[in-house]
């Protein structure tokens, strides 16, 4: 399961003072890992490359507002989840006719679904409806708890229930008719 | 967790890990250099400006003090306008310099961008969708094509053109359009508009005119918008928020966004006739 916010970041003893030192060692940590996230909630690499960039440019301007700083990496991933939905909502786009990034490869861990079944399955993700995309991406990926989601996304506990059901049945429908 | 869940678990690292593996770390992080050294200049000019506008104001001070004689207490000087923070963009063009509402300015969990094209606040703290502190601030360029035809790429594009195409989307149902004013910002014509999204329509909000072209959709949203002729070209600044939002949220939305409007400048500023 990727990290959840709660790796070692700018909280331990060896972690640099200032501010750019910071900053970059945390890109450094996290950058690939963040890339990732953030592919999962658009659909262009390009996009998540930027949306990553300028999550740590936010965290940069706002690192002397950071009441604690080991709440740093949590806050890359908050800004990760909020750069991707505010590129779709509205401003993303280019969706209908940018169409997903290939060379997607896949991973010796994930043996436990078939290489077809699987490309099936993460196209069905990618076409959930935005909402239930994040619910899915926060929920099995970053393994957050229902009640954390609901505080990341500014919804109720229900909400994200509703969310993650529909995704699933839709999943779930969607695997079915392919099998 | 059953297999399903399973499956959409080890399918999303897969797709994760083959995403961070095609990144350039390294190349990354020497844009992110770029960035942050232009936040700095951006930081080391604000400081500058600052200590000017605080040194002309201790002369101020000192020499009203003088004339007013020594046996005379003075008033309390109220707050000079440099005081303010502004906002200046680095990246976005044409560089435009603002104050930001303050529900934006003193929220800590504020997350700003900015690139060529774009310059955005968004404020969740509180929680997407719940009241003021949802507002998704937005400012950007929107060198809009016709809805819906991304593939049109075109010069023209005159700030009539974007202000049609939303009527036709009114026309077509998809949003309303409510609360139209003529005004100038920074200087240049401007009509101020709220519309009401009430499709989700694919490329509805138009295309930009680029090569690289990005699509903006009409998603549910409320927005209080600045259509800006600016040299024939349409700059766009917006204010956004779920239309789910009350009307009293709606309405302090909107008295600030109109209220930074009038704070816009561009830099250098164009005079508009030379257009």
């Amino acid at each position: 399961m990727a990290g959840n916010g709660t790796d070692a970041g700018p909280g331990s003893d060896s972690f640099p003072t200032s501010s750019r030192a910071a900053v970059t060692a945390l890109f450094l940590a996290h950058h690939r890992r963040l890339v990732g996230l953030a592919s999962l909630l658009v659909d262009d690499h390009g996009s998540a490359e930027e949306i990553v960039q300028d999550a740590f440019e936010s965290l940069y301007k706002r690192w002397n507002g950071l009441r604690d700083p080991s709440t740093a990496v949590a806050y890359l991933d908050r800004s990760i989840v909020y750069g991707a939905r505010s590129w779709v909502r509205r401003r993303v786009t280019a969706r209908s006719f940018v169409p997903p990034e290939a060379g997607v490869l896949p991973s010796a861990e994930s043996a436990i679904v078939d290489g077809r079944r699987k490309e099936e399955l993460a196209l069905a993700i990618r076409e959930l409806p935005q909402r239930q995309r994040e619910v899915v991406v926060l929920r099995y990926y970053l393994d957050l708890s229902e009640e954390q989601i609901a505080t990341w996304l500014g919804v109720s506990t229900g909400s994200v229930k509703r969310h993650a059901f529909r995704a699933t049945a839709a999943l779930q429908k969607r695997m079915e008719a392919w099998a | 967790m059953n297999e399903l869940e399973t499956a959409i678990t080890a399918t999303l690292q897969a797709e994760a890990e083959g995403a961070a593996m095609t990144t350039d770390t390294t190349h990354e992080h020497e844009i992110l250099n770029d960035r942050l050294d232009d936040v700095d200049r951006h930081r080391r000019r604000i400081t500058w400006v600052g200590a000017i506008a605080a040194a002309a104001a201790i002369v101020l001070v000192i020499v009203g003090v003088r004339t007013l004689g020594t046996s005379h207490i003075p008033e309390p000087v109220s707050p000079s306008p440099s005081s303010v923070p502004r906002h200046v963009t680095t990246a976005f063009r044409p560089t435009v310099s603002l104050v930001v509402p303050a529900w934006v300015r003193d929220s800590t969990s504020a997350i700003s961008t900015e690139n060529d094209r774009e310059a955005k606040w968004s404020v969740c703290d509180g929680g997407c969708g719940k009241g003021p502190s949802s507002v998704l601030a937005v400012i950007l360029v929107a060198s809009v094509l016709d809805p819906r035809s991304p593939t049109g790429y075109s010069a023209a594009n005159q700030p009539e053109k974007f202000l049609a195409s939303l009527q036709r989307s009114e026309a077509a149902g998809s949003l309303a359009i409510t609360d139209r004013s003529t005004t100038t910002v920074g200087g240049f014509p401007a009509i101020v508009l709220t519309i009401d999204e009430r499709r989700n329509v694919s490329n509805g909000f138009g295309c930009e005119i680029a090569p690289d072209q990005r699509c903006y959709d009409l998603s549910s949203d409320w927005d209080r918008l600045a259509v800006v002729d600016y040299h024939g070209s349409t700059l766009v600044l917006a204010a956004s928020t779920n239309r789910s939002a009350t009307d009293a949220v709606k309405a302090d939305i909107a008295a600030q966004f109109d209220q930074m409007l009038t704070t816009v400048r561009f830099d250098p500023r164009p005079s508009p006739s030379a257009s």
